[in-house]
């Protein structure tokens, strides 16, 4: 059975009380309804009895609506962007006070721990990545370098027959090699921590016009303040991200990537290419890119449309 | 006669295949293999060779150092420095050790023979990549980068001590007094601004003295 709402069982049982009341003391003072003249005391009792009820209805819908409220907003709360003063304070009695302190604290204390969950998953992942891109360079690249240098050997003792295969046999270990040396790079951005943000990001974005052949500009504006590890990290992610998306599925010619350190940090990334429509865009590594953001104390925005070509926006309050 | 090489890498196969190959060519013969920068210098001083192959990212001591090392108690011996496949950002500093040819190693299987004998006849050799990454950087950046404010001692100092080691197996690898081993410690920290041994961790890893 569907529970009825507080509202309608304080009413009922109201409604019960009053009417008993009255009953007990019209007994009590001995009115005769029979008489005709009577009737219209019964009149004016039944209508008393509806105006309490009235009457209490109203007020109590007053005191009941900051419960109302806050239930409301209990449901649609969205931790991934919640502020706390978007939870109002209410103007009530002491216990939906009382609740309602107790629900920001429960807000307030869920949301560090995702925070806290989230660096830590972030900095798991970046640690893994790092390791997987250093075994991929020191370990399997070695090898090849050596099958490469074995090849080598073989192909100048070969008999004339067996040097093409040899020959083909070699180039497919080059290639692999540059295949896992691309991927080493894009797993471990060392170059962050070996040239700082500026360098690192030059570097990435002349990788990517080499690769792709898109024309990207690149400008820095203001001194670059002190950030973080995890901002400057965040910087970099959401450039790579977005510069993937870009090569993958935009089809633009142009690219502009905007830094500016003046005021806040703001890296601007603006394509010319097809765009998508934005309620969509969940398949684009944009949700990780905003979670990322949000953890290191930024915000992402995306414009885009169909045929409007794409803007990534991440700003870092200091 | 043949050239006389010694190969230095820290990685087995690397150093087995390179060797497989120079050993093709009846002109060149290995006649030394060292799996770390100290050792390469013994070596070196062992068996004097012709020439020296040194494989930038070695521990103990890199590549460079040894480079350095062997060139400043044998300077007739050449030194053809081999990097890191994507590793171009040691050029400057291989050259400025006295190395005479730089090779990434994913050239290595069609560069490195060339390189040798250009090395070897006292030519100077770059791959393509490297002359490429010259280039780039010298149109990049009009500076010739950074100062480096630590004499080559103290850089063999901290790379030792970003790996760990203590002061007493640093003075003996590096055959030096406890306290001379000290004071370089406290110097590299004086010049460095720097206040203890995780900055200088971090200080050898942006120089390249050690893998992070």
């Amino acid at each position: 059975m569907k529970s009825r709402s507080l509202l309608v069982q304080v009413l009922t049982v109201n409604l019960l009380l009053v009417a008993g009341t009255v009953l007990v003391a019209t007994v009590a003072v001995d009115v005769h309804f029979g008489a005709l003249a009577k009737r219209r005391e019964v009149l004016v009792l039944v209508l008393a009895v509806v105006a309490t009820l009235l009457g209490n209805w109203l007020l109590l819908r007053r005191r009941f609506a900051p419960l109302d409220r806050m239930i409301s907003t209990m449901e649609t709360v969205d931790l991934a962007s919640v502020h706390q003063d978007a939870i109002e304070p209410p103007v009530a009695s002491a216990e939906v006070e009382r609740l309602h302190g107790a629900f920001r604290r429960m807000i307030a204390r869920l949301e560090t721990e995702r925070r806290e969950a989230g660096r830590a998953v972030i900095r798991a992942q970046e640690r893994e990545r790092r390791r997987i891109a250093q075994d991929l360079h020191d370990e399997v690249n070695q090898a090849l370098t050596a099958v490469s240098l074995r090849l080598q050997a073989s192909i100048e003792h070969a008999p004339p027959e067996l040097r093409g295969e040899l020959t083909e046999t070699k180039r497919l270990s080059a290639q692999a090699m540059e295949e896992l040396l691309v991927l080493a790079r894009q797993l471990r951005p060392s170059v962050l921590d070996d040239h700082g943000l500026l360098p690192a990001l030059q570097s990435q974005i002349r990788d990517f016009s080499d690769q792709t052949g898109i024309r990207t500009t690149f400008n820095s504006r203001g001194t670059v303040p002190k950030l973080s590890p995890e901002q400057q990290l965040v910087i970099y992610r959401v450039m790579q991200e977005s510069l993937s998306n870009i090569a993958q599925h935009s089809g633009a010619h142009k690219v502009d990537v905007e830094l500016s350190f003046i005021g806040r940090t703001i890296l601007r990334i603006s394509d010319d290419g097809h765009g998508f429509a934005t309620s969509r865009n969940g398949g684009l590594g944009l949700s990780g890119m905003r979670e990322r953001a949000l953890l290191a104390g930024g915000q992402l925005s995306i414009w885009s449309g169909e045929k409007q070509g794409t803007r990534v926006e991440l700003a870092i309050s200091r | 006669m043949s050239m006389r090489i010694l190969v230095a890498d820290d990685h087995g196969i690397v150093r087995a295949g390179i060797k497989l190959l120079l050993e093709n060519q009846s002109d060149l013969s290995v006649v030394a293999e060292a799996a770390d920068g100290i050792e390469a210098i013994e070596q070196a001083l062992a068996s004097h060779p012709d020439l020296c192959i040194l494989d930038v990212g070695m521990p103990r001591m890199t590549g460079l150092q040894a480079a350095r090392g062997i060139r400043a108690h044998l300077p007739d011996v050449r030194v053809l420095m081999l990097s890191m496949h994507d590793d171009e950002r040691y050029l400057f500093e291989a050259l400025k050790a006295g190395a005479s040819g730089y090779v990434l190693k994913r050239e290595a299987d069609h560069a490195l023979v060339g390189a040798v004998r250009a090395v070897g006849r006292g030519e100077a050799f770059l791959t393509n990549a490297a002359e490429r990454s010259i280039i780039r950087e010298w149109m990049a950046d009009d500076s010739t980068g950074p100062a480096i404010p630590l004499t080559p001692r103290e850089e063999e100092v901290v790379k030792l001590i970003a790996e760990a080691h203590t002061n007493a197996q640093i003075a003996e690898l590096l055959h030096l007094s406890e306290k001379t081993v000290e004071s370089h410690r406290a110097n590299v920290l004086r010049k460095l601004g720097m206040r203890d041994r995780v900055e200088l961790v971090r200080y050898a890893i942006r120089r390249g003295l050690v893998e992070p």
